[in-house]
């Protein structure tokens, strides 16, 4: 590939591809802007918007100082790794049992789960909320781990069954006859072969939980156990008042580290979602 | 070998009639899927069950109501605002799906490139998708703020064009509400595909190419078919969290103007909820599943027959 | 109701040993039987920062002087609606809740009965306003306690409203009409919400609609009376005003308008005192906002040929029946609403919320702020949506559902006739009402 500047690369390459980071990231810079002006710069029609004049960390010290934030964001990372960890646990057997084992009702397992996917979370939440009460661990963030892990697992399972699907079984049957069980082999070699699949479903379960509303708001009352979503959503709003400075402060720092995280993945991050997944 | 996974030697014979019986192949597979079953059956089926009594009653948030049979389903076909809500699901999932395809797509081939700071651009890219929804829909609410849009700043005082009326007006409104829609799926199917792209061996295209076959060709006929099934697999995941995306609507315009960008689940939500009316908010609810069920089924039957092709 | 830590002691064994325990307490609410107990509030953020913290330090105090754990959790905007719900629904979260006028009627079954101490409180204050009781009763009962109502006024500019030759705010619909076509000609128009607005929506449309004699439902609160001549003729009135307003209010969200008028972009709009409040803290450092408080001023709604009407949020405490602490609810609005405690509150608020008593109008707990006089009169106005009936499951869902103010926005932008909008809204009206009879 040649590395010099031509025209095509301008055209075809840099031109696209300044295009799509406006789109993207543009949206992340206009947050940046907004929690580093003063509320005197904020609303000035004045002066250009694009460009902050006198930065100051005001709505960062107010994020950290008059609400709980790090306390949101300790509790967002917690349900978001303890249920991705619960629904990896279940789903990664699972998976494996549904492209590997013939046993009755395969079919069938692997359709409901497939389908409670598809159950939309507006009709659950009132129910759940309900059978989360009688549990009496409403109102912390335990319910969330134990609620977040039903919209997980089933995507964690159909993911891992498509995984599963293209690993050739040929190293498994190798092993059986070298007398290691059915368990030894998924735990031995299908599981490890199978790690860039579970990498990306550890991602997708994370981010999913990362950003999930509705049961955060109905769960849990305590501001102490919010999640960031709802946190800044309902303390940063006051009457008809919307404190944009320390929201899009709140947005930027609920965003930000784990995308740092998430880069060091990227090259890593090969194809977890892979030709199998659909025939799951 | 199989002893070492398990406990201690006097009960060797139970323990290998243990491992005998573990080793079968329809006891290990339900063992393997009892966790998920039992938890789904706990956690999803049984409250789906009591939604499916809710949506065949009048309850309330304050009563436990009446069965009445079909008939919220029967007042749904005749609401107005329930109709234009189905329409707007399938608008909005429709031109969402097919536009993070395309750009997907596009964006993946870019990425795929060499270019200065590819590492740091591909972390960039995937902001967008893990900002909460919530949160990146309030930065776009303040974008499209009426008084202090960025936007129309930038085109008013860059461009020399006239601002726009983003959230005001009912057919932009829900141009709006699918870009931000769009721009938050994006990045999951660049990064996707640019995952399967890399998977391609790097022979295959030197041997189009000695077949002197041009980029395009080489795109269509070899980069394509090969990233196809993952294209796919991502092109049913994004139609599920398309079709039953709440949050920017919410944040965005709560449905308005005119209910113009009302979509079910937000009509479910405030109707089960806001107003009270578990009963018809569960039927609004349900309705959604057949739909995504028939979506969703076509989908894969489609993607079957293509990688049979 | 949060359950309690100590799964060995039961509440009631907590209650029992804390009976026994001597207490040293303030005669007025110390209530030996509340030792160990927990109350749960759930509240929003109201506008005057200094109103949330009285709060929080009542909640102290009365933790102090009861022995019982209150804590104040808080939610803003359409995220407390949710919770409120979801605690009825459930029946877990929390024992008192912040409401708005249509909860008492959603939710009567799932609410204690109060009426012994709403009787109580009145009479310390001289009686509740009519509209406490239309928003706080159910066939006969109080199921709730008016907390106060938001009064809405015309927020006007009177350096745009003079160059644009409107010497006062207007007094009829027809000069208000009149005053809209000048400032539009001067560039400086007014600006009503037409968007899903969960507050100012309200605010802003249902007045028009009784101004001119229009209402959504007959005194049964059932038969949708809301197709009229007088309905059609605030249409009518309303589609000609949107034709000299910003054309950006059709989208206007709550804090859209408040934007627009410090932005100096709008002349008029109607809210509550926020907009001057706001002008009013920058000001000191802040020419601009200094120059808008200079220039500005709150009128009355004007006048239609039915009268004179306005529509205020209105706030209630919610005692949630499935508390296990009627007693706690209990103490803590009595402290809520003790002579100690309330004047002050509402002075502190500078009449951004008010208290619905008669009593009040006599009492030294309005702002001295001349420009703020006004709001003592609005607070005498408030009528609930769902008019000619009470504040209704039904009327709720219209509200919900912004059918007026829908109904409206189809006219002003052309979409429909307004006879059509009118017609349309009566479908939607119909559709509601059926739903509660059948």
């Amino acid at each position: 590939m040649s590395r010099k500047l031509s025209l095509e690369r301008v055209l075809f390459l840099y031109a696209p591809l300044l295009f799509a980071l406006v789109f993207l990231v543009g949206p992340f810079y206009w947050m940046a802007v907004t929690a580093l002006k003063p509320d005197s710069e904020l609303y000035d029609g004045a002066r250009s918007p694009l460009f902050v004049a006198h930065p100051s960390l005001e709505h960062f010290v107010f994020l950290f100082q008059k609400t709980e934030f790090l306390r949101w964001t300790f509790n967002t990372m917690a349900v978001a790794a303890m249920s991705t960890a619960i629904a990896l646990c279940m789903g990664i057997p699972a998976g494996y049992a549904l492209a590997r084992l013939r046993f009755p009702g395969v079919n069938l397992v692997g359709t409901s789960i497939f389908v409670t996917y598809l159950v939309p979370t507006t009709l659950l939440f009132i129910p759940m909320v309900q059978i989360i009460g009688g549990m009496g661990i409403d109102d912390s963030i335990w319910a969330l781990v134990l609620v977040y892990p039903t919209f997980l697992v089933p995507f964690v399972t159909w993911l891992m069954a498509g995984y599963f699907r293209t690993i050739p079984p040929d190293m498994e049957e190798c092993a059986r006859i070298d007398g290691v069980t059915r368990l030894g082999a998924m735990l031995r070699i299908a599981v490890p072969l199978a790690r860039p699949g579970i990498l990306s479903a550890g991602i997708f379960a994370f981010t999913l939980s990362w950003n999930e509303f509705i049961y955060a708001l109905s769960l849990v009352t305590a501001s102490s156990q919010r999640t960031i979503p709802v946190g800044v959503l309902t303390q940063l709003t006051r009457a008809d008042f919307y404190f944009w400075g320390p929201l899009m402060a709140g947005a930027l720092l609920g965003s930000v580290p784990v995308a740092i995280v998430y880069s060091f993945f990227v090259d890593q991050y090969a194809a977890g979602l892979t030709s199998g997944g659909v025939k799951g | 070998m199989s002893a070492t996974t398990l406990p201690a030697a006097p009960a060797r014979p139970r323990a290998r009639r243990l491992a005998s019986w573990l080793d079968n192949e329809r006891t290990l597979g339900l063992l393997l899927v009892a966790p998920v079953v039992i938890l789904l059956a706990a956690l999803v089926a049984y409250p789906f069950f009591t939604a499916i009594r809710s949506a065949l009653s009048d309850q309330t948030l304050a009563d436990a109501g009446e069965f009445v049979g079909l008939d919220n389903f029967a007042n749904l076909f005749q609401d107005d605002i329930y109709l234009r809500a189905l329409r707007n699901t399938l608008v909005y999932t429709a031109a969402s799906v097919v536009a993070k395809l395309v750009l997907g797509l596009a964006l993946a081939l870019l990425l795929n490139e060499t270019f200065p700071f590819r590492r740091l651009v591909r972390a960039a890219v995937l902001l967008p998708w893990i900002v909460p929804t919530v949160l990146g829909t309030m930065a776009w609410l303040w974008m499209f703020n009426p008084n202090f849009s960025v936007l129309n700043w930038v085109l008013t005082n860059i461009f020399g064009l006239r601002g726009l009326p983003w959230l005001t007006d009912p057919a932009l409104a829900m141009v709006s509400v699918i870009t931000v829609n769009v721009w938050r799926g994006t990045p999951f199917l660049g990064i996707t595909v640019l995952a399967a792209l890399q998977s391609i061996p790097p022979d295959l295209y030197d041997a189009s190419a000695i077949d002197g076959a041009n980029k395009l060709q080489r795109f269509r006929y070899v980069t394509l078919p090969l990233v196809m099934p993952v294209l796919l697999t991502a092109l049913v995941l994004s139609t599920i969290w398309t079709f039953s995306d709440f949050g920017v609507v919410y944040g965005l315009t709560q449905g308005g103007p005119m209910n113009a960008t009302h979509v079910l689940a937000t009509l479910a939500f405030r109707t089960g909820l806001t107003a009270g009316q578990i009963g018809e908010g569960a039927a609004i609810s349900l309705t959604m599943l057949p739909l995504l069920l028939v979506l969703i089924v076509w989908q894969l039957r489609r993607i079957r027959r293509s990688a049979v092709a | 109701m949060t359950p309690p830590r100590t799964p060995v002691l039961g509440r009631r064994s907590l209650l029992a040993a804390g009976a026994a325990l001597p207490l040293l307490a303030r005669p007025a609410i110390a209530q030996n039987s509340l030792k160990g107990t927990k109350l749960t509030i759930l509240a929003g953020s109201w506008y005057v920062p200094e109103n949330n913290t009285q709060l929080d330090q009542l909640a102290a105090e009365v933790s102090k002087d009861t022995g019982m754990e209150v804590r104040v959790e808080r939610f803003a905007g359409d995220e407390l609606g949710t919770k409120v719900a979801s605690v009825i629904g459930t029946g877990r979260g929390a024992d008192l809740g912040v409401g708005v006028e249509f909860d008492t009627y959603l939710y009567a079954p799932k609410l204690l009965d109060v009426t012994d101490l709403a009787e109580e409180i009145g009479k310390q204050y001289g009686g509740w306003f009519d509209v406490a009781r239309a928003a706080c009763m159910v066939d006969g009962r109080w199921k709730s306690l008016c907390i106060g109502q938001a009064p809405a006024a015309w927020n006007y500019r009177t350096d745009m409203f003079a160059a644009a030759g409107v010497d006062k705010f207007p007094d009829t619909f027809d000069e208000l009409l009149v005053a809209a076509k000048k400032l539009h000609a001067k560039g400086t128009p007014i600006g009503m919400t037409l968007g899903h607005a969960s507050g100012d929506a309200r605010s802003t449309n249902y007045p028009v609609l009784w101004a001119f004699g229009g209402k959504e439902f007959e005194a049964d609160g059932k038969t949708v009376a809301i197709n009229s001549p007088e309905t059609i003729a605030a249409t009518e009135w309303y589609a000609e005003c949107f034709k000299y307003m910003d054309p950006g209010v059709t989208a206007w969200l709550d804090p859209d308008n408040n934007q627009a008028f410090l932005a100096g972009k709008c002349s008029a709009t109607i809210n509550v005192n926020t907009i001057y409040l706001a002008a009013r803290a920058a000001a000191p450092t802040d020419p601009v906002k200094k120059n808008i408080v200079e220039n500005m001023n709150h009128g009355l709604w004007p006048k239609g040929p039915a009268g004179r009407y306005a529509n205020y949020n209105i706030n209630v405490w919610l005692p949630f029946a499935a508390s296990p602490n009627p007693e706690g609810q209990k103490a803590f609005l009595r402290a809520w609403y003790s002579k100690n405690f309330l004047p002050n509150w509402t002075k502190t608020g500078q009449s951004y919320f008010i208290p619905t008593f008669a009593g009040f109008d006599a009492m030294d707990v309005w702002p001295d702020d001349p420009k703020l006089k006004i709001f003592r009169e609005l607070n005498k106005l408030n009528r609930l949506a769902g008019y000619a009936g009470p504040p209704s499951p039904a009327a709720a869902e219209a509200v919900s559902k912004y059918v007026l103010v829908d109904m409206f926005a189809k006219a002003c932008t052309g979409q429909m006739k307004p006879a059509e909008a009118v017609k349309w809204a009566e479908r939607q009206y119909d559709q509601i009402a059926k739903k509660r009879r059948a």
